[in-house]
């Protein structure tokens, strides 16, 4: 008798509390509308044979909103408001064979829809992710997309028209940097010089072309370019900062340093994004390695170096193994966001009050090939 | 091997880059990289892509100078950057079967341990078939340069010119001494 006696008290001590209990009510089975509000993170996870995404996180948490989807072989572009994201990427009718179409995504960010596309000549360099291979107009009227057939050029997208306005031949150059007011930009040559175009009577014309500011054969210019004021700061593989001034849409060297001169240990910068500026904080940071050779501008970094333009000078390091690309957030508190080996996007707090250090503050998993990453407000 | 040069930079020249390339095409390895890619160009293919875990396992960084075609540390990958068709049912020299090979290139120049000779080499995608992600991505990048270089620009699908353009592997196919 002692069994069943047991068993029974076993019953009601576990049964009884359910009993006593609101079953859980019936759900709506339904699709969020839209994305929590707050400053976003953007990374591009291409893909080189399927859809790739672009994923949002929450700037603060880097907890996810969710995707935007786009082709193979993509690029990204958020505008700064943060409200409208573009994709330009290849689709395939087979995925890997027969026909393709080169496609320009516009996507409403909030609600992470498209809302419109426009079909591209199917020339569009299908590159891993730059900064500059896909740019807009700082008036906001056009797309420009780097195109590869390799012969270079840059198709420009009317957005008003939602068409192509024409295809511009710019052999031998790569990269689109638009300048600072109006619906112009440069790219920059094999030959070490920038060009400068923008519209003329309906049409995109050469404007200027500066000597070569550089020598790939002897240190070549990294192609993502950051805006710092009036002028564009590029790097080089062997560590020099070059300013480029565009303010009056003819470009010029507005000075070369270098920041490793006198530093011992082999440093160079390397990595995809491997530069961002802060205006907030007034400091260019750099993704650099050590005992650096031939070839190996495109390792991670072990330190993230800041430099401050305006005296020329490194003001701060720190250790940032594993880094291929980055950028900071705008604010009156940046952040910084780095993709690392480990397939990872990691926040860090900054602190520049004395020399730089960052503090981690969260991270989240990536998936593809993450090269390209955009903080908006 | 200038006769092959010069061969290929006319049919370069006949394409829409005249122009594209002032490029110093003078004298030293560097330049003479920058020349034969610029053929190389409008005359045979390949493709280039990014790494991904398997750069922290090996697969990049470092420089290029080992003996087995299996292995991204071989010695003519010193400027490759895509997945390995040795690893793939091609071979050094062929794509796979059922393949198409790059209609396009970019090329390398590759020091050989053995004899310490330099050679050309040219990395032609094999395309036409989704990504070969049995095989090792590798990445090296000696003598690579952006995209205003493109004939040694690794980062770009180079079956960008061909009918189906999905990136499949890469091969590295010797086509003469760089001297």
């Amino acid at each position: 008798m002692i069994r069943p006696i047991v068993g029974i008290a076993l019953f009601a001590a576990f049964a009884t509390p359910a009993w006593a209990q609101d079953p859980l009510p019936e759900e709506e089975f339904i699709v969020k509308q839209a994305i929590d509000p707050g400053p976003n993170l953007f990374v591009y996870q291409e893909s080189l044979d399927g859809p790739g995404t672009i994923v949002v996180f929450g700037a603060d948490t880097l907890s996810m909103k969710g995707t935007m989807t786009s082709g193979a072989f993509g690029q990204m572009l958020v505008e700064p408001t943060g409200k409208t994201a573009f994709a330009q990427s290849t689709f395939m009718k087979r995925y890997a064979y027969g026909a393709m179409e080169h496609v320009l995504q516009i996507y409403d960010v909030a609600t992470l829809t498209p809302k419109s596309e426009v079909i591209l000549p199917p020339k569009a360099a299908m590159a891993l992710s730059y900064v500059n291979l896909l740019q807009h107009s700082a008036d906001g009227k056009y797309v420009f997309v780097q195109n590869a057939t390799p012969a270079s050029s840059i198709t420009i997208v009317d957005l008003s028209a939602g068409t192509v306005l024409e295809e511009l031949p710019t052999p031998g150059c790569w990269g689109i940097y638009p300048a600072a007011t109006g619906a112009g930009f440069m790219t920059m040559c094999g030959d070490g010089s920038l060009m400068s175009y923008a519209p003329k009577d309906g049409k995109f014309v050469e404007v200027a072309t500066t000597p070569a500011i550089f020598d790939p054969d002897v240190d070549a210019l990294f192609t993502t370019g950051m805006r710092v004021g009036g002028d564009y700061a590029f790097i080089s593989f062997k560590g020099d900062v070059s300013l480029v001034s565009d303010a009056d849409g003819v470009p010029k060297s507005s000075g070369v340093f270098s920041m490793v001169d006198g530093v011992e240990g082999g440093w160079a910068p390397g990595g995809y994004q491997m530069v961002a500026y802060s205006p907030d904080l007034k400091l260019l940071f750099v993704l650099m390695h050590s005992k650096s050779y031939e070839g190996s501008h495109k390792n991670p970094a072990e330190e993230l170096w800041a430099v401050d333009v305006a005296t020329k000078k490194v003001v701060g390091r720190t250790p940032f193994a594993g880094f291929w690309s980055f950028t900071v957030s705008s604010g009156a508190k940046p952040a910084l966001f780095g993709i690392s080996l480990e397939m990872k996007v990691v926040r860090f707090d900054i602190d520049v009050s004395s020399g730089l250090s960052l503090t981690q503050t969260g991270e989240a998993g990536l998936t593809g090939y993450p090269f390209l990453l955009a903080a908006t407000p | 091997m200038i006769g092959f040069l010069d061969a290929l930079l006319a049919r370069l020249d006949r394409m829409t880059e005249t122009g594209a390339r002032r490029v110093a095409q003078t004298s030293g390895r560097r330049s003479f990289l920058a020349k034969a890619g610029t053929m190389i160009l409008g005359g045979v293919f390949l493709p280039m892509l990014p790494f991904d875990k398997s750069f922290a396992n090996s697969g990049g960084g470092g420089v290029a100078t080992g003996s087995d075609p299996l292995a991204c540390d071989y010695w003519r990958y010193c400027a490759l950057d895509g997945t390995l068709c040795t690893q793939c049912g091609g071979a050094i020299n062929a794509c796979p079967p059922g393949s198409q090979g790059s209609s396009v290139t970019w090329v390398g120049t590759c020091r050989n341990p053995d004899d310490g000779r330099d050679y050309l080499v040219s990395y032609n995608d094999c395309c036409g078939k989704s990504i070969c992600s049995n095989a090792s991505f590798c990445n090296f990048n000696e003598g690579e340069r952006p995209g205003y270089r493109m004939a040694v620009f690794n980062d770009i699908n180079w079956c960008m010119a061909n009918t189906s353009v999905g990136y499949h592997c890469t091969v590295a196919v010797l086509v003469g001494l760089a001297e």
